[in-house]
């Protein structure tokens, strides 16, 4: 089948999407219209990081230098590798496949299995690809902002894109082959996912304890904080575009442009003073 | 007026996908793994802001195809400058740290276009307010902002910044792109946007990992607005400096 022929199937497939999520590009909807639900399960989240993750974090981080927790952080960036490869080639960007490919067989050969990042130092670029980005590549639309138990914000679309990428890399590390040779059962194995998953995501809040502190504090509204900084960040990404916005607001700079009429003489671009100096 | 190319913020279309062959075109952007979605979704866009002044200019690479050197030669040294300034404040180690951060949040005071932030933050609810309800809210988020990021610059002064690149926007405004070199935010991309008014260029907002923090502040606000009035907001407001400058303090 030609790129074309895998193009259209997939548009289709992201029309009926677009359908059945009720959003779409013409007229972008409320972006997050379960917003009580949501809500709710963000209050229990930051208990939850409150009363068990961040305390856990702190003695982690206590006891581990820094360059450890990055070592760590590294180990499981590498093992996420195969995946973002995988979504290189599904978006079709050969030359970051590449490089990806390179950086994972550099740093698990090299790097004590991705502990130390060889490549970065080398300069091999890295790049940041999941299903979800995938989706929106092909022009599948985010869909309903969501906050998931535990695992925090996601939209419709890369929530589902976690799990398929989550769904695939369980079965490439775990698949009964390997795990023969390692000597576990599916029990075992299944625990020893969800081990390194929390372990993972414990030493990620180790690493952002002081970051994450700050953020809480400077907030007005922590909920709107989070939701309006992960959806920008997924729409950069999905554009691979870190320099500028990807706005939804389109008079993000400039407000007397669609405003409609009227008050002129209290028009947004034409004073001449500061406020702050009256 | 000046020529643009205001591709980037036109072409935007509100959570949707861009144009694949766009994305070719800009494809192979490096980024470091899950940094950006931790940073972004987590990290105070402020906090980092004060990254990029605690850093030195490594190089300035050739400018880009949308970039008009005449034009934006000034902004670009503006940003170069500031670097290099906050550098050397926080190279004087043996002073006291509330002695550095005041001169920080003095730079501060000069560079951001604090009035335009405002409005940009507050949207069409600047509309509704009178002048005296303005000046109040510009000074409070001025303060706000100066002193959010003042206080914990001591952190982050490992770091260098390569300011890559310079492009024309919409309206004559400016972005200057810059790069965090080395540590915890390594590779991370900052860009600052700056407009031209009173006679000189100041900035009107700081995009981290495209994410933009007008943007960011403008959602907040909403939500408070939503609930509440401009005096809650105000009130807010003060709260946070408050507590700001309470702590950083000690009195």
């Amino acid at each position: 089948m030609t790129s074309t022929g895998i193009r259209q199937l997939v548009l289709v497939a992201a029309t009926f999407w677009l359908i059945a999520s009720g959003t779409g590009c013409a007229t972008p909807a409320r972006p997050d219209p379960l917003e009580p639900m949501n809500r709710g399960i963000f209050a229990f989240n930051e208990a939850l990081d409150r009363y068990a993750l961040e305390p856990v974090a702190r003695g982690w981080d206590y006891v581990l230098p820094s360059e450890v927790q990055k070592g760590i952080d590294n180990f499981f960036l590498n093992l996420g590798m195969p995946i973002v490869f995988a979504n290189d080639l599904l978006q079709l960007k050969p030359k970051a496949a590449s490089y990806d490919l390179v950086r994972f067989l550099e740093n698990t050969i090299f790097g004590l299995a991705g502990v130390i990042d060889i490549a970065s130092r080398v300069g091999v670029p890295e790049n940041d690809e999941d299903f979800g980005q995938t989706l929106g590549y092909w022009g599948v639309p985010s869909g309903p902002y969501l906050v998931v138990p535990i695992l925090g914000p996601y939209t419709l679309r890369d929530g589902f894109g976690e799990v398929v990428d989550t769904t695939a890399a369980a079965y490439a590390y775990t698949n009964p082959f390997w795990m023969d040779v390692v000597g576990l059962n599916d029990a075992e194995t299944a625990g020893a996912s969800i081990g390194m998953k929390g372990l993972e995501l414990l030493n990620l809040r180790a690493i952002y304890l002081e970051e994450i502190e700050g953020s809480h504090k400077d907030a007005f509204d922590y909920y709107v904080f989070v939701r309006n900084a992960y959806l920008q960040s997924r729409r950069a990404q999905v554009a691979d575009q870190t320099d500028a916005p990807v706005v939804d607001d389109e008079d993000l700079y400039f407000l007397d442009e669609d405003e409609e009429g009227g008050d002129a003489g209290e028009g947004y671009e034409d004073e001449d003073y500061d406020y702050d100096e009256l | 007026m000046t020529s643009y190319d205001g591709s980037i913020v036109e072409d935007a279309s509100g959570g949707c996908a861009q144009n694949p062959a766009q994305n070719g075109a800009r494809g192979g952007r490096v980024r470091s793994g899950r940094f950006a979605r931790v940073v972004a979704a987590v990290v105070t866009p402020i906090m980092v802001t004060a990254f990029v002044f605690a850093a030195t200019l490594a190089f300035v690479s050739p400018v880009n195809a949308e970039d008009d050197p005449a034009i934006t030669a000034a902004p670009r040294q503006l940003i170069d400058e500031t670097a290099g300034r906050i550098v050397a404040i926080l190279a004087r180690k043996n002073e006291s740290a509330e002695k550095r951060i005041s001169e920080i949040e003095g730079i501060a005071y000069e560079i951001f276009d604090f009035t335009t932030m405002s409005k940009l933050v507050l949207a069409r609810n600047w509309r509704k307010l009178d002048k005296q309800k303005r000046s109040e809210f510009v000074r409070e988020f001025k303060r706000h902002l100066a002193r959010t990021y003042g206080t914990r610059l001591d952190r982050y002064d490992q770091e260098e910044v390569d300011v890559f690149a310079a492009q024309l926007e919409p309206r004559d405004d400016v972005s200057i792109k810059t790069r965090i070199v080395g540590g915890q935010f390594d590779q991370a991309e900052i860009s600052y946007r700056l407009r031209y008014r009173k006679d000189r260029w100041r900035i009107i907002d700081v995009v981290i990992e495209g994410v933009s923090l007008v943007s960011n502040y403008r959602s907040q606000f909403a939500e408070v607005l939503n609930g509440g009035t401009i005096d809650d907001l105000l009130a807010k407001l003060r709260d946070k400096n408050f507590a700001v400058e309470d702590g950083g303090r000690e009195t």
